[in-house]
């Protein structure tokens, strides 16, 4: 399917086309409100087919369909969490959204030799080279600077920080 | 709510109701589909039923 296709405004039937647009919540309570958003429109057959609530996305959530201004300001009042809908004329297109429904891999951009600082845990504080990568288990062995003994040490990827990458790669 | 490592769907059961895969309790990201039919996320996604699923599970 071509963008062109995926971003073009569905035929919903109504005056109003099927977009993607956005509402604002209390931080960190955004999955809550998309669960009771998703029962809500069910429960009172709303035009809406997907809430979408990303992690790097804090405070708001964002609406998969018919965007009838009237309809979702009623769906979405005195829901708790909920501080109203994003206003403006542009809506959200797919493929603005396409990074957050396929988030990038925790250890992308770690590569093997990097000098990572590990910013919680244990070690915290210390500062590591980077040995193995796992990528599916987003895990990386690093062997601690400051370690009396050179000991691999397998942590989740997203506990460090790289601070200098390795050069000869 | 525990997530499936191969379908993403969120789920409170002991094993996947939709594809029977392994779960996972460490997941990110929330996407509700109401309407998995007419949802181009949902198409995206390969998602072919509503419900609760995770944007990440590891």
């Amino acid at each position: 399917m071509s963008t062109e296709e995926q971003t073009a405004p569905a035929d919903t039937g109504s005056e109003f086309p099927r977009t993607i647009f956005a509402i604002k919540t209390a931080l960190g309570h955004e999955k809550t409100v998309a669960e009771n958003l998703g029962n809500k429109a069910k429960r009172k057959g709303a035009q809406i087919t997907s809430i979408i609530a990303p992690t790097k996305l804090r405070g708001y959530v964002l609406i998969e369909g018919v965007k009838n201004e009237k309809a979702i300001e009623e769906l979405i009042k005195g829901m708790q969490y909920v501080h109203g809908m994003v206003g403006g004329e542009k809506d959200i297109s797919l493929k603005e959204i396409e990074h957050y429904l396929a988030p990038k891999p925790i250890v992308a951009d770690i590569t093997e030799g990097d000098i990572v600082e590990i910013i919680s845990g244990p070690f915290k504080g210390e500062k590591a080279r980077v040995k193995q990568i796992d990528a599916a288990k987003e895990e990386i062995t690093v062997e601690l600077f400051e370690a009396m003994v050179s000991i691999p040490v397998t942590i989740k990827g997203d506990v460090v920080r790289v601070i200098e990458r390795d050069e000869n790669r | 709510m525990l997530a499936c490592k191969k379908c993403m769907f969120l789920t409170e059961q002991e094993k996947c109701p939709l594809c029977g895969g392994e779960l996972s309790k460490e997941w990110q990201g929330m996407v509700v589909i109401v309407d998995h039919e007419s949802s181009e996320v949902a198409k995206h996604m390969g998602i072919r039923a509503n419900g609760k699923f995770a944007l990440k599970v590891r």
